[in-house]
């Protein structure tokens, strides 16, 4: 036989062995090895926070490994695209938000509601009665307030505990703005609406997110109150503040009640001396919070899994790593277990008053985790954005919403 | 992943070899045998045909491109063809769904949109782009001092890169503080709200494309330096005057040039996406160009089979513009080297 007779079958040999393609797991799962991949995503600090968690448990379990694989840019495409071609981590960070969307890649863990502050933590990474995540930081928003420019305004400050009513905001917000053009001072941030619906008592869809309610009676009311505040010129419209960073309006003194405050904006505000600052809670029912927890890859088997349980246990439950979420005066997120919750308001000076995080983090409200939720939130905003004065639009918020309402339960139950 | 090549991964970790070399050790030993197997066809075939050497060498020497284009190039696409026809989120298997996609796309008025917002962006942009980079190329072949200063002037923006354009023209053309508004007020116009109003939107990154329009200048700029004198000599014998000269001799000898920069301006205007994804699709949709869109329903949507369908659809429009331009240009690109003869047969 000469050589060349030999190269069709060489040919095909060569393609099957680098073409065929069964289901056995990524190298980087399933494997028979302790060692696990940690992804997450996050600024600088959290980045530092979640190192030092897999640092201290690699300290913690010696003989494991997690290397971490820091995403910091396009989070969820970038997991997606990893799942999709099969060489996803071990341990995956997850926000209840996006939860839905993952949950057939995600392999199903045992959380214990017992072990954290209220139960909303624990069943917001829950999806249709199971866990699919093991909460370990959460997100719940507060408001700062310019204490210098209520003093200058002789108008006395909100309760650090009990939330303003929103009638009591938007007079407050009245009484704090004065000035002209550029150089206006705002009662208030610009209003984020999501933001405002919850704490008005309305919510973006109902419990079991079936339907989408932000057009419903109560967000009608809710947009026409930021609507109102902004022709009142008690807040700035989306406009004022495109490509301003509000921290900096704050801290030069033109907004007198900075209304979406998270954990993450401790470390801006920290630098802040003159104008004096506190934090109280976010008015009527406060702001929807974030819960991020630790999904453990579907694909995962033998030791790893056994370590990525152990991990993610660690990082949840354990004091130890819960502590960690805080670097400096910087925090991932308020940490979700009694003993720890108290350690962010630490990080700066009792008048700061960071304790207004450990009352909005029990109190903290969550919603239901929808499995298109950037498609079917992000048209209904582009909506709301486009044609109405929560953007840039000058449309009737009340003839609008509604609209959009329908679509979005439409695309919801599609 | 394949278990061949996590076998010889799983073999070269344990052999010592570094970790951040352990992927391409596979990728090296499949070209390893694969040339060795192309060796091996070319020495059978150089046995069998003596004199094919040089046809033989030809392909030996220009196999690395093909490789590299069947794998990364022909590979993806035939992929995205299979893709287009299935219901695909990345996370759980594709289901093959036929040509739902397809017939999808064409019922959605959001493509409909997106095709409007893209075809008018290159209608109006790719001519405008075209002829200021020709005056521009004109105005800077003139040899006077300092002219390359100008040149390295004018060349510079299209070193930008498209998102830190879109962030610069964001504060040029904000409503409230950007320059564009201010000088507009120091004349005492009020300015619109550019990226913010719906009518505005588009023209405004019409108005911003025309910043970088250096690229093409400096192929014109190319082109002009070879345009032979002796052309503009004979016409200056003959009597014609400048606009003469520029008609009949420098655009004829340039149409090469001009239709080389359309039919790249054309081919780059429909695949524009930076401008909308930095925008988020404009107010009321007046940015949704294809692209975005097709990204939008890929990577935010999580429907892949949609978007590979929305990505051949794109395919096509380019391909019949494209085709459309190179035959209706046949009569007005004059090719130096062309025969006389050919050029009348076409």
């Amino acid at each position: 036989m000469t050589p060349l007779r030999l190269i069709p079958a060489a040919v095909a040999l060569l393609l099957a062995a680098g073409c065929a393609t069964t289901s056995q797991p990524a190298g980087n799962t399933g494997s028979d090895s302790a060692d696990i991949t940690f992804s997450f995503w996050g600024t600088n600090s959290e980045a530092a926070s979640l190192k030092a968690i897999a640092a201290a448990f690699e300290q913690a379990n010696p003989g494991t490994k997690v290397t971490t694989n820091w995403i910091q840019a396009d989070y969820e495409q970038k997991i997606q695209t990893s799942i999709a071609g099969g060489t996803q981590s071990t341990v995956m960070e997850i926000s209840n938000n996006s939860l839905a969307g993952f949950v057939p890649s995600f392999a199903e863990q045992q959380v214990d509601p017992a072990k954290y502050v209220q139960p909303n933590i624990s069943s917001a990474l829950q999806f249709e009665g199971k866990y699919y995540a093991m909460p370990f930081a959460a997100k719940p928003k507060v408001m700062a307030i310019n204490v210098d420019a209520f003093k200058a305004a002789g108008v006395p400050l909100p309760s650090a505990t009990t939330p303003l009513t929103l009638d009591e905001f938007r007079a407050l917000a009245a009484k704090l703005s004065h000035g002209d053009g550029k150089a206006r001072v705002f009662g208030s941030s610009n209003l984020w609406y999501r933001g405002w619906l919850t704490a008005a008592g309305g919510s973006y869809y109902n419990a079991d997110a079936t339907a989408c309610t932000f057009g419903d009676e109560t967000g009608v009311k809710a947009a026409q109150y930021v609507v109102d505040l902004q022709k009142e010129r008690s807040a700035p419209t989306s406009t004022d503040v495109q490509g301003q960073d509000q921290a900096q309006w704050f801290a030069a003194g033109r907004l007198a009640m900075f209304s979406d405050f998270g954990p993450w904006t401790v470390a801006d505000f920290a630098k802040i001396s003159k104008p004096n600052w506190t934090l109280v809670p976010v008015p009527g029912k406060g702001f929807p919070m974030e819960v991020d927890g630790l999904a453990i890859s579907k694909k995962a088997t033998g030791k790893q899994l056994e370590t990525a349980k152990k991990f993610v246990e660690f990082a949840g439950t354990q004091q130890a790593a819960q502590d960690l979420l805080i670097q400096g005066n910087t925090a991932l997120g308020v940490p979700v277990i009694a003993a720890s919750t108290a350690t962010l308001e630490k990080v700066l000076p009792a008048d700061r008053n960071l304790a207004a995080f450990t009352t909005a983090l029990k109190t903290g409200l969550v919603g239901p985790s929808v499995a298109r939720e950037a498609q079917i939130s992000g048209d209904a905003e582009k909506g709301m954005n486009s044609y109405t004065p929560l953007g840039t639009g000058k449309d009737d918020v009340a003839k609008v919403l509604p609209d959009l309402m329908a679509k979005c339960t439409a695309a919801l139950q599609k | 992943m394949n278990p061949t090549i996590g076998w010889i991964r799983d073999l070269a970790a344990s052999w010592g070899v570094p970790a951040v070399l352990v992927p391409l050790v596979p990728f090296l030993l499949l070209l390893i045998a694969l040339y060795a197997v192309l060796g091996l066809a070319a020495y059978g075939a150089r046995r069998r045909w003596p004199r094919a050497d040089k046809t033989i060498a030809f392909w030996m020497f220009i196999s690395p491109w093909l490789i590299g284009f069947a794998i990364f190039t022909v590979g993806p696409m035939i992929s995205s063809i299979y893709v287009s026809l299935t219901s695909w989120d990345l996370i759980t298997p594709p289901q093959f769904v036929g040509f739902a996609n397809y017939t999808e796309a064409f019922q959605d008025p959001r493509v409909g949109q997106a095709l409007k917002v893209t075809l008018l962006y290159g209608v109006i942009s790719v001519p405008l782009q075209t002829a200021l980079a020709f005056v521009v190329a004109l105005l800077l072949n003139a040899e006077l001092p300092g002219m390359r200063f100008f040149r390295t002037i004018w060349y510079l923006p299209s070193l930008v890169s498209g998102v830190a354009q879109m962030v610069l023209f964001l504060w040029v053309f904000n409503p409230q503080y950007g320059l564009a508004n201010d000088v507009l007020a120091k004349v005492g116009i009020e300015g619109p709200g550019w990226f913010n109003d719906a009518s505005w939107a588009l023209p405004t990154v019409i108005l911003m494309s025309l910043w970088t329009v250096g690229g093409a200048m400096v192929i014109y700029l190319a082109g002009l330096k070879d345009v032979p004198p002796n052309l503009y000599e004979a016409a200056a014998i003959d009597g014609a005057g400048t606009l003469r000269m520029f008609w009949h001799v420098t655009l004829p000898q340039m149409s090469p040039i001009i239709l080389f920069n359309a039919l790249t301006g054309i081919i780059g205007s429909l695949q524009i996406f930076t401008q909308g994804f930095v925008a988020n699709g404009g107010p009321k949709d007046s940015l949704l160009f294809f692209v975005y869109y097709l990204y939008d329903n890929a990577f935010q949507n999580f429907r892949m089979g949609y978007a590979s369908a929305l990505a051949w659809i794109l395919f096509v429009v380019i391909l019949a513009l494209t085709t459309v331009t190179l035959r209706g240009s046949a009569f007005a690109v004059y090719y130096e080297t062309e025969l006389t003869t050919r050029r009348r047969k076409r």
